[in-house]
């Protein structure tokens, strides 16, 4: 039988090499295992031998660069015989390049429609015999259909297929951060991603598992990359929550509202931006607060108040309904304030009072009883 | 048209032309052979004085080039295949890791070991090997794994410029592809601005990802994976640092952290290696906020088939991959 001979592979480095000698004239008749050729790497020369017997048809020329695996010759049964129907046609090697992948285009669905039709569980059936044979299911058919599905349910399901979260950075690495952090590791919308804090001894280190990756100064820069979406600032007291506050959103950093699952927030209480939002608290309803306002635990702003920006609270602060506050009030712990009082700008009441009469701005309202007579 | 090999070439020769102090040695480095991969073709007849051919002994001239390094040269040398790092194991982990550390000097030491590692071409189980767990962890070693989304060459060129020593891993697959840069990429292609950069690769620019897949080196399969992940409508974003021997990289935890789901792909066999050292940073920066656990693929754990059909089955491949993908979905 006629066969083709290849190019061996003699360096496992080398793809390429001469081909120095043929030994054999064309047409000469060879028998299996006879001297046919030499090659020569850059290591060394090797003697290539006849692997068949038949008559010699050289494709390549002596000198020249064969590459491993290709077509050098043929050995063929009649000395004039046509090699043209031995060598592989184009089509061959095409085919011959190895299938990699699963196959793509006769599947019904894509993976993506598919993964989310089982998470949702959608029945298969029921998806194919609603949509025309000749479309593919596609991820947005399945988010379609669920839609559809949800309205007619009023059910409110969660539809989206990504696992996108609000990424986080905290502002400061102190004791806050860590009841930041507490509050981020319950809620899946938003995730801590880093922590800036302007002491050398937090560099390098982690708090709750999230890297301090440098001063507070780098947050402009780690914003400009993308790195965080938005920033969350983990100091509890004035006036550097303020100030911080005011220089980073003047750089363009924009603020999340961090809100403890627990917290309850009353139908059209409103909030700006910024505000941290301990375990138990209430926004009551029709409330308004405005930025950056710090409430600890079991903080309770009743129905209809009206608060600024920029104050903070000790744990167990509780208000009457309709009660005023200005911005950058600072509450100690365990205060009552009763209805419809107005609490002036920078404002202190100290832990344990309970306010029966407005205040005015500035001023500093002490518990009676802290003061020892 | 650029490949990975040309790059290596043209820096080595820009890298002696310019500074002086610079001298490539390793086996079988001299024209007209030029190096098995010929990684060093043309440069001992341009630079006869700095190109030298050593004797097979790793260690001796691995110890050779930290004396040079100590008295102030600059040397790069050359692991025939990265298998044989193992001889010089001793002068790389007690000597160079350890000279600036130990004599608390500021010493201007520079030192680079490239070696060619990995495999997919049948060179069997001691050609074939990515050994760079061995020294992953040991403090003070730079370790360098230019992908073909990296220029190897200036890569080569910021790591010899750097004081200390670094281990340049180059997989062997890529000599010959040309090199993918934001300009010829079929996909979206970011590097960041690090001496080191971090490669981010994507399949859609405007979709959130669905996943991060993290790799290094060789990743061969990567566009055919891009390619097949979009028609599944599955968007990934890919990470490849080229920096190996740190924590992972901020904007690997971040985009994490996006998307909750985590593929690592590394081509050394089983189990300790550099995936699992990144897949406990990330659990850590993510406060297991994690969808699904992350998956590691790598090499089978055991030694490298030569036969080629075989060899393919025992790597990191694009079915494993794939599947994997759909399961860390699901």
């Amino acid at each position: 039988m006629s066969v083709l001979l290849y190019a061996p592979m003699v360096n496992v480095n080398e793809e390429q090499m001469n081909l120095v000698e043929w030994h054999k004239q064309p047409k000469e008749f060879v028998n299996k295992g006879e001297l046919l050729a030499t090659f020569e790497t850059t290591k060394s020369t090797y003697d290539f031998h006849a692997t068949d017997s038949g008559f010699f048809v050289p494709l390549v020329e002596a000198g020249s660069q064969v590459t491993v695996g290709e077509v050098i010759a043929a050995l063929t049964d009649q000395p004039d015989e046509d090699i043209q129907t031995l060598l592989p046609s184009e089509t061959e090697k095409l085919e011959a390049k190895p299938h990699s992948l699963q196959q793509t285009a006769g599947n019904r669905w894509t993976r993506k429609a598919e993964i989310l039709a089982k998470r949702h569980n959608v029945p298969p059936q029921e998806m194919e015999s609603l949509t025309s044979a000749d479309v593919r299911i596609t991820e947005e058919v399945v988010q379609a259909y669920l839609q559809q599905k949800s309205t007619t349910t009023g059910k409110q399901a969660n539809q989206g297929f990504s696992n996108a979260t609000e990424l986080i950075l905290i502002l400061g690495g102190g004791n806050v951060a860590c009841l930041v952090l507490d509050i981020l590791a319950r809620i899946p919308q938003q995730t801590a991603v880093a922590i800036l804090d302007d002491n050398p001894a937090l560099q390098n280190t982690t708090v709750m598992g999230v890297p301090v990756l440098g001063n507070l100064d780098r947050a402009k820069s780690l914003f400009d990359q993308n790195f965080f979406d938005k920033a969350a600032l983990a100091v509890g007291i004035l006036p550097a929550r303020r100030e911080l506050f005011e220089k980073l959103s003047n750089l363009g950093i924009p603020f999340a509202n961090i809100i403890d699952p627990s917290a309850i927030i009353g139908v059209n209480a409103s909030m700006g931006i910024g505000n941290m939002i301990m375990a138990f608290c209430r926004l009551g309803p029709e409330s308004q607060i405005g930025d950056n306002n710090f409430l600890s635990a079991y903080a309770n702003i009743e129905h209809h108040n009206r608060m600024g920006s920029h104050c903070t609270f000790g744990p167990g602060v509780a208000m009457s309904g309709g009660v005023t506050i200005g911005n950058s009030v600072r509450f100690g712990t365990g205060i009552f304030i009763e209805p419809r009082l107005t609490i002036g700008n920078n404002a202190v009441i100290a832990s344990g009072v309970t306010l029966t009469a407005d205040v005015p701005e500035n001023t500093v309202v002490r518990a009676k009883a802290n003061f020892h007579w | 048209m650029t490949t990975y090999l040309g790059s290596l070439q043209l820096h080595l020769q820009q890298l002696l032309s310019v500074d002086s102090t610079v001298l490539v040695m390793g086996e079988d480095i001299l024209d007209p052979y030029g190096g098995a991969f010929k990684v060093t073709k043309g440069l001992s007849t341009k630079f006869p004085d700095r190109v030298i051919t050593t004797p097979i002994s790793e260690a001796g001239f691995i110890g050779v080039a930290n004396g040079m390094a100590l008295r102030g040269l600059k040397p790069i040398v050359e692991i025939m295949f990265g298998d044989f790092i193992t001889l010089g194991a001793d002068q790389i982990i007690n000597y160079a890791a350890k000279f600036a550390a130990m004599y608390q000097s500021a010493l201007d030491y520079h030192l680079v070991i490239r070696m060619p590692v990995g495999g997919g071409r049948g060179y069997g189980p001691t050609h074939s090997q990515c050994l760079e767990k061995l020294f992953l962890g040991i403090p003070h070693i730079t370790i360098l794994a230019p992908s073909i989304y990296h220029d190897p060459g200036l890569l080569l060129a910021s790591a010899i410029q750097q004081p200390g020593p670094a281990l340049f891993l180059e997989h062997k697959l890529l000599y010959s592809q040309e090199l993918i840069t934001p300009a010829n990429s079929a996909f979206a292609v970011d590097l960041s601005d690090e001496s080191f950069p971090l490669v981010r690769l994507t399949n859609n620019t405007e979709k959130t990802a669905d996943l991060t897949l993290i790799t290094y080196g060789g990743a061969l399969w990567l566009p055919a994976l891009l390619q097949k992940m979009a028609e599944e409508e599955i968007w990934l974003d890919v990470l490849i640092p080229s920096s190996l021997n740190q924590k992972a990289h901020p904007s690997i935890s971040a985009s994490a952290s996006h998307t909750g789901r985590v593929v690592i792909v590394e081509e050394g066999a089983g189990p300790f290696g550099w995936g699992a050292q990144i897949a406990y940073d990330l659990q850590h920066a993510m406060l297991n906020r994690l969808t699904a656990p992350i998956a590691v693929i790598h090499a089978e754990n055991t030694i490298i088939p030569a036969t080629q059909a075989l060899e393919q089955l025992h790597l990191p491949n694009l079915q494993r991959i794939e599947q994997k993908i759909y399961e860390v979905l699901s």
